[in-house]
């Protein structure tokens, strides 16, 4: 009996696979013959309750998968719509400067030589006129030694004293002499008539060089120590002559750089006082030489 | 009578249909559930007959309903009908199984199935087949209510005998002794109405 069962489930199932079941025994025959009928006839019929609540919670979970994914497609796509419009934006404006556009004023090392990024231009306001040089007194002693360079003092100029020959001489510097008092009467052709002295204040130069082929006018502090103060005024108008000038500004520059190699590295103030170049060395710091350059004033020599 | 492809939903297609698939799209899980109740029948039947096994059809059913939701979105009304729809998921979800069994795919026109998939039929048959369904769903009512449940579940549904003794909490046995019980029950209801011959 339990053979007939098993045989007629066995062929209930290939019935359901869409097989047809090939059994020998009659009662088994004719039940299958009702089963086929009621197959085919395909009633609706509702699945059970635990097929039913897995397959909808199956369904669901795809469904919820697809809300996922949908999610992500948008928000991978407002990314990349946002990734694509920044670039387009940098595309079209470029890329901002990253440099600052900064304008270098550094102090000169303490072993290069002083022609090397040493300086700094500052432009003061003109100084009013001063009274020129007077050059009468400086010319007048004809005992003056035959050098190059006339080397005096402010002090000793101002002076009215007879030239001797036992005039005390001038204290000794490292720069080059001034022309001999026979140039005076050239240069002081060679000067422009409104040539004016500057004087740094509170303090007197030890030596006073004036060279006429440089147009220019040293005046040395503190000679031979460590505080020597070089300021060396450019006679002729710095808008004047601009191919001069610079002339004039590499006779300086290498003049300073001559010197390097007997002095340590300089550092070099530039000021424009009414419209004449001064420029200002030594080896006190670039803001100690901006300091200085801020007491200059005009001076009668 | 003007008749038209049916779908797994009840007939052609029908605003309470569509809208009940627009309903499901939202995630309504009570449309989603009457979506998958409806359909489920004939899109299990259709895989039992593909793969030849109960089991089997079981679980790609389900697959293909995950599947079939997961892409709801992209099922249009003026496209096959969602039986069809549904069909063609299925085999190609049998294709993959197969392959991946080592077996070659059978190639198949979904459509030559979308009958089994809506229940349509050709005019001819349609009356013959209303009438015995007609006279079947009466015969079933007249049965116990657990040998009408047994062949709802073993023959129209098709489930095996492991799933049945599930859903009637019975052991495989008692189903295998039930289901003889009832289609003797039935067969005899069938002889006296003149639906089946005695053979004699």
């Amino acid at each position: 009996m339990s053979k007939k069962i098993d045989e007629l489930s066995n062929s209930l199932d290939k019935i359901n696979a869409g097989q047809t079941p090939q059994v020998a025994d009659t009662e088994i025959d004719e039940l299958l013959e009702v089963a086929t009928l009621l197959h085919k006839a395909a009633l609706p019929v509702r699945p059970p309750e635990h097929i039913l609540s897995v397959t909808v919670q199956r369904a669901a979970d795809g469904l919820a998968a697809h809300k996922k994914s949908r999610h992500n497609a948008w928000l991978y796509s407002g990314v990349l719509g946002a990734a694509a419009a920044l670039l387009i934006f940098v595309g079209i404006n470029g890329f901002p400067s990253m440099q600052e556009v900064v304008p270098i004023v550094t102090p000169a090392p303490q072993n290069a030589p002083v022609s090397s990024n040493a300086s700094a231009r500052l432009d003061v306001n003109p100084i009013t006129p001063v009274v020129p040089l007077k050059e009468e007194k400086t010319a007048a002693p004809e005992s003056n030694t035959e050098s190059s360079n006339a080397v005096s003092t402010p002090s000793s100029n101002n002076a009215s004293k007879p030239a001797t020959p036992s005039a005390p001489a001038p204290a000794p510097s490292t720069l080059p002499r001034q022309a001999p008092a026979s140039t005076v009467q050239s240069m002081k052709a060679a000067l422009p008539p409104t040539a004016m002295a500057v004087r740094l204040a509170g303090r007197t130069p030890d030596s006073i060089i004036k060279d006429s082929s440089a147009g220019t006018i040293r005046q040395v502090f503190d000679s031979g120590t460590s505080r020597e103060l070089i300021i060396t005024q450019r006679i002729k108008p710095f808008a004047e002559n601009d191919a001069a000038a610079s002339s004039g500004q590499q006779v300086l520059r290498e003049t300073a750089k001559g010197k390097s190699e007997a002095l340590t590295s300089l550092n070099k103030v530039v000021v424009v006082i009414n419209g004449q170049e001064v420029t200002l060395e030594g080896r006190q710091t670039m803001a100690e030489l901006t300091e200085l350059s801020k007491t200059l004033s005009p001076a009668t020599m | 009578m003007n008749l038209k492809a049916t779908d797994c939903l009840g007939g052609e297609w029908m605003p309470s249909e569509w809208e009940l698939i627009e309903k499901a799209k939202t995630g309504d899980k009570e449309a989603l559930g009457e979506l998958v109740a409806d359909c489920w029948q004939p899109l299990y039947r259709f895989i039992s007959y593909k793969t030849g096994s109960s089991e089997d059809a079981q679980d790609i059913a389900q697959e293909t309903f995950y599947r079939a939701f997961r892409s709801l979105s992209s099922y249009q009304r003026t496209e096959s009908l969602f039986s069809t729809w549904l069909g063609r998921i299925a085999m190609n979800l049998i294709t993959d199984i197969w392959r991946k069994k080592g077996r070659a795919p059978i190639i198949n026109d979904i459509n030559e199935h979308e009958s089994e998939l809506s229940g349509g039929e050709n005019p001819a048959d349609v009356v013959i087949h209303r009438e015995t369904q007609d006279t079947l769903v009466v015969l079933l009512s007249e049965l116990p209510e657990e040998q009408r449940r047994v062949i709802e579940l073993r023959i129209i549904a098709g489930l095996p005998v492991k799933e049945a003794a599930t859903a009637m909490n019975k052991s495989e046995a008692a189903i295998k002794m039930l289901q003889q019980r009832a289609l003797k029950s039935l067969r005899e209801k069938l002889l006296d109405r003149g639906v089946l011959e005695r053979n004699e």
